[in-house]
Protein backbone atom coordinates (compact mmCIF):
# COMPACT_ATOMS: atom_id res chain seq x y z
CA UNK A 1 0.00 0.00 0.00
CA UNK A 2 1.47 3.51 -1.37
CA UNK A 3 -0.20 5.34 2.09
CA UNK A 4 1.96 6.21 4.39
CA UNK A 5 0.41 5.47 8.15
CA UNK A 6 1.94 8.66 9.46
CA UNK A 7 -0.17 10.93 6.59
CA UNK A 8 -3.80 9.97 8.30
CA UNK A 9 -5.20 12.75 10.38
CA UNK A 10 -6.65 10.08 12.50
CA UNK A 11 -5.02 9.31 15.87
CA UNK A 12 -3.39 6.85 16.03
CA UNK A 13 -3.62 4.74 19.23
CA UNK A 14 -0.80 2.91 20.79
CA UNK A 15 -0.88 -0.46 21.68
CA UNK A 16 -1.96 -1.07 25.06
CA UNK A 17 -2.89 2.67 25.02
CA UNK A 18 -7.21 2.70 26.09
CA UNK A 19 -9.12 6.28 26.43
CA UNK A 20 -9.26 7.36 29.77
CA UNK A 21 -12.57 6.95 31.96
CA UNK A 22 -11.52 9.62 34.72
CA UNK A 23 -12.88 12.23 34.06
CA UNK A 24 -16.40 11.03 32.84
CA UNK A 25 -16.14 9.18 36.72
CA UNK A 26 -15.49 12.56 38.51
CA UNK A 27 -18.39 13.84 36.91
CA UNK A 28 -20.69 11.42 38.05
CA UNK A 29 -19.43 11.44 41.41
CA UNK A 30 -19.50 15.45 41.63
CA UNK A 31 -23.46 15.02 39.75
CA UNK A 32 -24.26 12.31 42.99
CA UNK A 33 -22.95 14.86 45.61
CA UNK A 34 -24.80 17.76 44.39
CA UNK A 35 -28.03 16.13 43.94
CA UNK A 36 -27.51 14.97 47.41
CA UNK A 37 -26.85 18.24 48.54
CA UNK A 38 -29.53 19.91 46.74
CA UNK A 39 -32.03 17.40 48.08
CA UNK A 40 -30.73 17.08 52.05
CA UNK A 41 -30.00 21.00 52.50
CA UNK A 42 -33.78 21.59 52.66
CA UNK A 43 -34.55 18.33 54.56
CA UNK A 44 -31.68 19.37 57.02
CA UNK A 45 -33.54 22.98 56.79
CA UNK A 46 -37.39 21.20 57.72
CA UNK A 47 -35.73 18.86 60.53
CA UNK A 48 -33.99 21.85 62.07
CA UNK A 49 -37.01 23.72 61.74
CA UNK A 50 -38.82 21.07 63.58
CA UNK A 51 -36.31 20.57 66.42
CA UNK A 52 -36.21 24.58 66.74
CA UNK A 53 -40.08 24.42 67.64
CA UNK A 54 -39.50 21.47 69.95
CA UNK A 55 -36.44 23.22 71.63
CA UNK A 56 -39.14 25.59 72.21
CA UNK A 57 -41.76 24.33 73.64
CA UNK A 58 -39.89 22.77 75.77
CA UNK A 59 -38.29 25.65 76.93
CA UNK A 60 -41.49 27.10 77.07
CA UNK A 61 -42.49 23.97 79.02
CA UNK A 62 -39.05 24.77 81.73
CA UNK A 63 -40.74 28.35 81.95
CA UNK A 64 -44.30 27.45 83.21
CA UNK A 65 -42.90 24.56 85.53
CA UNK A 66 -40.81 27.16 87.14
CA UNK A 67 -43.19 29.92 87.51
CA UNK A 68 -45.53 27.54 88.93
CA UNK A 69 -42.69 26.77 91.50
CA UNK A 70 -42.33 30.33 92.16
CA UNK A 71 -45.75 30.63 92.81
CA UNK A 72 -46.82 27.70 95.08
CA UNK A 73 -43.18 29.10 97.41
CA UNK A 74 -45.37 30.68 100.29
CA UNK A 75 -43.36 33.86 102.02
CA UNK A 76 -46.04 33.67 104.93
CA UNK A 77 -44.46 29.82 105.61
CA UNK A 78 -40.36 31.13 104.94
CA UNK A 79 -41.47 33.81 107.54
CA UNK A 80 -43.12 31.08 109.79
CA UNK A 81 -39.99 28.91 109.72
CA UNK A 82 -37.86 32.03 109.88
CA UNK A 83 -39.54 33.28 113.25
CA UNK A 84 -40.02 30.05 114.90
CA UNK A 85 -36.07 29.38 114.17
CA UNK A 86 -34.71 32.81 115.79
CA UNK A 87 -36.83 32.11 118.92
CA UNK A 88 -35.53 28.42 118.94
CA UNK A 89 -31.87 29.12 117.84
CA UNK A 90 -31.87 32.58 120.67
CA UNK A 91 -33.80 30.24 122.93
CA UNK A 92 -30.99 27.53 122.86
CA UNK A 93 -28.20 29.52 123.29
CA UNK A 94 -29.76 31.31 126.19
CA UNK A 95 -30.55 28.54 128.22
CA UNK A 96 -26.51 26.83 127.13
CA UNK A 97 -25.51 30.18 129.09
CA UNK A 98 -28.44 30.43 131.95
CA UNK A 99 -26.35 30.15 134.77
CA UNK A 100 -27.77 29.38 138.61
CA UNK A 101 -26.88 32.01 140.85
CA UNK A 102 -28.77 29.22 143.58
CA UNK A 103 -25.65 26.87 142.53
CA UNK A 104 -22.89 29.66 142.30
CA UNK A 105 -23.68 30.26 145.77
CA UNK A 106 -23.85 26.54 147.00
CA UNK A 107 -20.66 26.20 145.64
CA UNK A 108 -19.25 29.22 147.50
CA UNK A 109 -21.08 27.92 151.20
CA UNK A 110 -19.20 24.80 150.86
CA UNK A 111 -16.06 26.22 149.66
CA UNK A 112 -16.04 28.86 152.60
CA UNK A 113 -14.69 28.54 156.03
CA UNK A 114 -16.90 28.75 159.05
CA UNK A 115 -14.71 31.39 160.25
CA UNK A 116 -14.75 33.54 157.70
CA UNK A 117 -17.72 35.44 157.38
CA UNK A 118 -19.12 37.17 153.79
CA UNK A 119 -19.75 40.76 154.49
CA UNK A 120 -20.77 41.60 151.10
CA UNK A 121 -20.52 39.78 147.66
CA UNK A 122 -20.81 41.01 144.18
CA UNK A 123 -21.95 38.29 141.52
CA UNK A 124 -21.76 40.22 138.18
CA UNK A 125 -22.14 38.77 134.34
CA UNK A 126 -19.28 39.70 132.89
CA UNK A 127 -19.93 37.77 129.63
CA UNK A 128 -21.94 35.24 128.31
CA UNK A 129 -19.34 32.39 129.21
CA UNK A 130 -18.16 34.09 132.55
CA UNK A 131 -19.54 35.14 136.15
CA UNK A 132 -17.01 37.08 138.45
CA UNK A 133 -17.48 37.15 141.84
CA UNK A 134 -16.39 39.93 144.16
CA UNK A 135 -16.48 40.08 147.79
CA UNK A 136 -15.34 41.72 151.46
CA UNK A 137 -14.66 38.84 153.80
CA UNK A 138 -13.82 39.31 157.65
CA UNK A 139 -12.06 36.30 159.66
CA UNK A 140 -10.78 36.68 163.09
CA UNK A 141 -7.33 35.39 162.49
CA UNK A 142 -4.73 35.19 159.75
CA UNK A 143 -5.39 31.83 159.67
CA UNK A 144 -8.79 31.70 158.79
CA UNK A 145 -7.48 33.86 155.75
CA UNK A 146 -4.96 31.33 154.66
CA UNK A 147 -7.14 28.18 154.72
CA UNK A 148 -9.99 30.52 152.76
CA UNK A 149 -7.27 30.72 149.94
CA UNK A 150 -6.08 27.84 150.31
CA UNK A 151 -9.70 26.17 150.02
CA UNK A 152 -11.10 28.47 147.02
CA UNK A 153 -7.62 27.21 145.73
CA UNK A 154 -8.45 23.80 145.48
CA UNK A 155 -11.44 23.90 144.29
CA UNK A 156 -12.12 23.58 140.56
CA UNK A 157 -14.55 25.28 139.42
CA UNK A 158 -13.53 28.66 141.37
CA UNK A 159 -11.32 30.21 138.90
CA UNK A 160 -8.21 32.81 139.31
CA UNK A 161 -9.43 33.54 143.11
CA UNK A 162 -7.46 36.97 144.16
CA UNK A 163 -6.91 37.82 147.76
CA UNK A 164 -6.33 41.60 147.78
CA UNK A 165 -6.17 44.73 150.75
CA UNK A 166 -5.55 42.34 154.05
CA UNK A 167 -6.10 44.44 156.90
CA UNK A 168 -6.16 43.30 160.58
CA UNK A 169 -8.48 45.72 162.03
CA UNK A 170 -10.07 46.50 165.37
CA UNK A 171 -13.37 45.58 165.99
CA UNK A 172 -15.48 48.16 166.53
CA UNK A 173 -18.23 47.96 168.95
CA UNK A 174 -20.97 48.36 166.34
CA UNK A 175 -19.92 44.99 164.79
CA UNK A 176 -22.52 43.13 165.47
CA UNK A 177 -20.37 40.40 164.42
CA UNK A 178 -17.97 40.94 167.54
CA UNK A 179 -17.22 38.69 170.12
CA UNK A 180 -15.68 39.38 173.78
CA UNK A 181 -13.05 37.92 173.04
CA UNK A 182 -12.20 38.81 169.59
CA UNK A 183 -10.57 42.63 169.71
CA UNK A 184 -9.54 42.30 165.82
CA UNK A 185 -10.41 41.08 162.56
CA UNK A 186 -8.53 40.26 159.27
CA UNK A 187 -10.67 41.64 156.42
CA UNK A 188 -9.58 41.02 153.07
CA UNK A 189 -11.35 41.24 149.81
CA UNK A 190 -11.72 38.35 147.28
CA UNK A 191 -12.62 37.96 143.74
CA UNK A 192 -12.88 34.92 141.44
CA UNK A 193 -14.80 33.53 138.66
CA UNK A 194 -17.26 30.91 137.78
CA UNK A 195 -17.21 29.43 134.10
CA UNK A 196 -21.14 29.58 133.54
CA UNK A 197 -20.92 26.15 132.46
CA UNK A 198 -19.83 24.95 135.64
CA UNK A 199 -23.08 26.47 137.31
CA UNK A 200 -25.47 26.00 134.74
CA UNK A 201 -29.30 26.18 135.52
CA UNK A 202 -30.50 22.17 135.30
CA UNK A 203 -34.20 22.88 134.37
CA UNK A 204 -34.95 18.90 135.38
CA UNK A 205 -33.68 19.31 138.62
CA UNK A 206 -36.38 21.22 139.15
CA UNK A 207 -39.14 19.03 138.75
CA UNK A 208 -39.66 18.27 142.62
CA UNK A 209 -41.90 20.96 143.53
CA UNK A 210 -40.24 24.53 144.70
CA UNK A 211 -41.22 23.52 148.33
CA UNK A 212 -39.14 20.19 148.03
CA UNK A 213 -36.03 22.08 146.79
CA UNK A 214 -36.40 24.61 149.89
CA UNK A 215 -35.98 21.42 151.98
CA UNK A 216 -32.94 20.11 149.75
CA UNK A 217 -31.14 23.33 150.43
CA UNK A 218 -32.35 23.17 153.97
CA UNK A 219 -30.30 19.85 154.22
CA UNK A 220 -27.01 21.23 153.17
CA UNK A 221 -24.02 20.46 155.44
CA UNK A 222 -23.31 24.76 155.65
CA UNK A 223 -25.57 26.66 157.41
CA UNK A 224 -28.00 29.77 155.32
CA UNK A 225 -28.18 32.08 158.06
CA UNK A 226 -28.07 35.68 156.91
CA UNK A 227 -25.23 38.10 157.15
CA UNK A 228 -25.68 38.89 160.90
CA UNK A 229 -26.83 36.28 163.05
CA UNK A 230 -23.38 34.83 163.87
CA UNK A 231 -19.46 35.67 163.02
CA UNK A 232 -18.30 32.16 163.95
CA UNK A 233 -20.70 30.72 160.70
CA UNK A 234 -20.36 31.19 156.90
CA UNK A 235 -22.86 33.61 156.28
CA UNK A 236 -24.11 36.23 153.31
CA UNK B 1 -20.49 15.70 29.58
CA UNK B 2 -22.87 19.05 29.11
CA UNK B 3 -21.99 21.71 30.07
CA UNK B 4 -25.58 23.06 30.94
CA UNK B 5 -25.84 20.41 33.13
CA UNK B 6 -22.43 21.17 34.95
CA UNK B 7 -23.24 24.23 35.66
CA UNK B 8 -26.65 22.91 37.15
CA UNK B 9 -25.16 21.16 39.27
CA UNK B 10 -22.71 23.71 40.42
CA UNK B 11 -25.80 25.83 41.24
CA UNK B 12 -27.86 23.11 43.28
CA UNK B 13 -24.53 22.87 45.53
CA UNK B 14 -24.10 26.44 45.94
CA UNK B 15 -27.95 26.92 46.69
CA UNK B 16 -27.43 23.61 49.40
CA UNK B 17 -24.02 25.82 50.98
CA UNK B 18 -26.08 28.99 51.49
CA UNK B 19 -28.98 26.76 52.62
CA UNK B 20 -26.85 25.51 55.60
CA UNK B 21 -24.91 28.49 55.95
CA UNK B 22 -27.51 31.15 55.95
CA UNK B 23 -30.32 28.96 57.85
CA UNK B 24 -29.29 25.48 59.31
CA UNK B 25 -26.09 27.06 61.34
CA UNK B 26 -27.84 30.19 62.88
CA UNK B 27 -31.06 27.83 63.80
CA UNK B 28 -28.41 25.18 65.10
CA UNK B 29 -26.80 28.48 67.56
CA UNK B 30 -30.11 29.80 68.33
CA UNK B 31 -31.32 26.18 69.66
CA UNK B 32 -27.90 25.32 71.30
CA UNK B 33 -28.91 28.51 73.30
CA UNK B 34 -32.51 27.65 73.84
CA UNK B 35 -31.05 24.78 74.92
CA UNK B 36 -28.67 25.88 77.83
CA UNK B 37 -31.85 28.86 78.48
CA UNK B 38 -34.07 25.60 79.21
CA UNK B 39 -30.81 23.48 81.47
CA UNK B 40 -31.01 26.77 83.77
CA UNK B 41 -34.67 27.34 83.81
CA UNK B 42 -34.93 23.36 85.64
CA UNK B 43 -31.84 23.80 87.45
CA UNK B 44 -33.77 26.92 88.88
CA UNK B 45 -36.88 24.81 89.34
CA UNK B 46 -35.53 22.09 91.24
CA UNK B 47 -33.82 24.29 93.27
CA UNK B 48 -36.76 26.33 93.88
CA UNK B 49 -39.09 22.87 94.63
CA UNK B 50 -36.46 21.57 97.01
CA UNK B 51 -36.67 25.14 98.55
CA UNK B 52 -40.75 24.48 98.86
CA UNK B 53 -40.08 20.83 99.60
CA UNK B 54 -37.85 21.96 102.84
CA UNK B 55 -40.38 24.45 103.63
CA UNK B 56 -43.32 21.93 103.48
CA UNK B 57 -41.49 19.49 105.50
CA UNK B 58 -40.35 22.40 108.64
CA UNK B 59 -44.06 23.63 108.52
CA UNK B 60 -44.53 19.79 109.53
CA UNK B 61 -42.17 19.54 112.05
CA UNK B 62 -43.61 22.54 113.56
CA UNK B 63 -47.00 21.95 112.82
CA UNK B 64 -45.87 18.65 115.06
CA UNK B 65 -45.05 20.68 118.31
CA UNK B 66 -47.87 20.84 120.67
CA UNK B 67 -49.61 23.83 121.12
CA UNK B 68 -48.07 23.47 124.77
CA UNK B 69 -44.90 23.66 123.94
CA UNK B 70 -44.87 26.20 121.18
CA UNK B 71 -46.91 28.38 123.38
CA UNK B 72 -44.01 28.14 126.02
CA UNK B 73 -41.39 28.76 123.68
CA UNK B 74 -43.90 31.87 122.60
CA UNK B 75 -43.58 32.89 126.06
CA UNK B 76 -39.70 32.20 126.91
CA UNK B 77 -38.80 33.73 123.53
CA UNK B 78 -41.33 36.80 123.23
CA UNK B 79 -41.55 39.00 120.07
CA UNK B 80 -41.68 41.82 122.43
CA UNK B 81 -41.57 41.96 126.58
CA UNK B 82 -44.42 43.36 128.59
CA UNK B 83 -42.26 45.37 131.07
CA UNK B 84 -45.56 46.11 133.40
CA UNK B 85 -45.96 42.08 133.25
CA UNK B 86 -42.38 41.16 134.74
CA UNK B 87 -42.27 43.75 137.20
CA UNK B 88 -45.84 41.98 138.41
CA UNK B 89 -44.69 38.81 138.63
CA UNK B 90 -41.05 40.10 140.07
CA UNK B 91 -43.55 41.75 143.48
CA UNK B 92 -45.59 38.19 143.35
CA UNK B 93 -42.16 36.14 143.46
CA UNK B 94 -40.63 38.77 145.73
CA UNK B 95 -44.29 38.78 148.14
CA UNK B 96 -44.40 34.91 147.81
CA UNK B 97 -41.19 35.12 150.12
CA UNK B 98 -42.96 37.29 152.36
CA UNK B 99 -40.49 40.27 151.42
CA UNK B 100 -41.63 43.72 152.63
CA UNK B 101 -40.47 47.07 151.05
CA UNK B 102 -38.89 46.31 148.20
CA UNK B 103 -38.00 48.69 144.81
CA UNK B 104 -38.51 47.29 141.51
CA UNK B 105 -38.06 49.19 138.26
CA UNK B 106 -38.08 48.92 134.56
CA UNK B 107 -34.19 50.29 133.50
CA UNK B 108 -35.13 50.53 130.11
CA UNK B 109 -34.02 47.71 126.71
CA UNK B 110 -31.62 47.88 123.93
CA UNK B 111 -33.91 47.82 120.66
CA UNK B 112 -33.06 51.52 120.08
CA UNK B 113 -30.26 50.87 120.50
CA UNK B 114 -29.57 48.28 118.44
CA UNK B 115 -31.39 50.13 115.40
CA UNK B 116 -29.32 53.09 115.53
CA UNK B 117 -26.00 51.41 116.56
CA UNK B 118 -25.71 48.02 115.21
CA UNK B 119 -24.50 46.23 118.16
CA UNK B 120 -25.53 42.80 118.25
CA UNK B 121 -25.43 41.29 121.81
CA UNK B 122 -24.51 37.58 122.72
CA UNK B 123 -27.79 36.25 121.65
CA UNK B 124 -28.52 36.39 117.80
CA UNK B 125 -29.00 40.34 118.71
CA UNK B 126 -32.41 39.73 120.98
CA UNK B 127 -33.51 42.66 122.74
CA UNK B 128 -32.27 42.88 126.28
CA UNK B 129 -34.51 44.43 128.87
CA UNK B 130 -33.35 45.47 131.67
CA UNK B 131 -35.03 45.44 135.29
CA UNK B 132 -33.74 45.88 139.01
CA UNK B 133 -34.82 45.26 142.17
CA UNK B 134 -33.87 46.53 145.82
CA UNK B 135 -35.17 44.52 148.94
CA UNK B 136 -33.96 43.23 152.33
CA UNK B 137 -34.41 39.67 152.94
CA UNK B 138 -32.45 36.83 154.70
CA UNK B 139 -30.22 34.79 153.31
CA UNK B 140 -32.65 31.99 152.77
CA UNK B 141 -35.37 34.37 151.50
CA UNK B 142 -32.70 35.26 148.59
CA UNK B 143 -31.93 31.85 147.66
CA UNK B 144 -36.01 31.33 147.41
CA UNK B 145 -36.02 34.28 145.35
CA UNK B 146 -33.51 33.17 142.85
CA UNK B 147 -34.88 29.70 143.05
CA UNK B 148 -38.33 30.92 141.90
CA UNK B 149 -36.64 33.78 139.31
CA UNK B 150 -34.20 30.65 137.89
CA UNK B 151 -37.57 28.36 137.69
CA UNK B 152 -39.34 31.55 135.59
CA UNK B 153 -41.12 30.54 132.47
CA UNK B 154 -39.45 33.34 130.38
CA UNK B 155 -35.73 33.95 131.05
CA UNK B 156 -34.95 36.31 134.06
CA UNK B 157 -31.18 36.40 133.62
CA UNK B 158 -29.48 37.65 136.84
CA UNK B 159 -27.03 39.95 135.31
CA UNK B 160 -25.62 41.79 138.53
CA UNK B 161 -26.19 40.73 142.27
CA UNK B 162 -25.22 42.79 144.91
CA UNK B 163 -25.62 41.47 148.89
CA UNK B 164 -24.56 43.28 151.76
CA UNK B 165 -25.83 43.85 155.52
CA UNK B 166 -28.58 45.30 156.12
CA UNK B 167 -30.85 46.51 158.68
CA UNK B 168 -31.42 44.13 161.75
CA UNK B 169 -30.76 40.68 160.79
CA UNK B 170 -31.50 40.98 156.83
CA UNK B 171 -29.59 41.72 153.73
CA UNK B 172 -29.79 43.94 151.46
CA UNK B 173 -29.95 42.97 148.09
CA UNK B 174 -30.14 44.95 144.70
CA UNK B 175 -30.74 42.86 141.95
CA UNK B 176 -30.24 43.48 138.48
CA UNK B 177 -32.15 41.55 136.18
CA UNK B 178 -32.62 40.79 132.07
CA UNK B 179 -35.29 39.09 130.08
CA UNK B 180 -34.67 38.90 126.34
CA UNK B 181 -37.37 39.41 123.36
CA UNK B 182 -36.68 38.23 119.84
CA UNK B 183 -35.03 40.74 118.02
CA UNK B 184 -36.84 41.46 114.39
CA UNK B 185 -40.50 42.05 115.36
CA UNK B 186 -40.03 44.07 118.46
CA UNK B 187 -41.18 46.95 119.13
CA UNK B 188 -39.09 49.04 121.86
CA UNK B 189 -41.08 49.76 124.94
CA UNK B 190 -40.55 52.86 126.95
CA UNK B 191 -39.32 52.73 129.88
Amino acid sequence: MPESPSSSFIPKRGPGKKPSSARPGNFVLFSVLSYALFVSAPLASAAVFIYERHTENQFNKAVVALDQAIISFNEEDLRRVTEFNERLATSKLLLESHASIVSLLQTIENSTAQTVKFKSIDITRASKSTLTVNGFLTTPSFDGALFQRSSYGATDIINNPLFTDVKLMKVTAEDPAATVSEEKNVELKVSFDFAVSDVLYKPFVGETTFDQSINASDETAFPTEDISTSANETTL
Amino acid sequence: MNKFSFLTQIGMVAIAVTIVLMYIQPKITSIREIQDLTANYEVETQNVSQVNENLKSKIAAIESISPQDAQALARFMPDQVDDIAVLKDLSLILESQSVQGYDIAYKGNTANLQATEETPNEYNSAVEYFFEATFESTYEQLKNILTLIETNDYMLQVSNLKVSEGTEDNLAVELSLTSYARASTTVAVAP
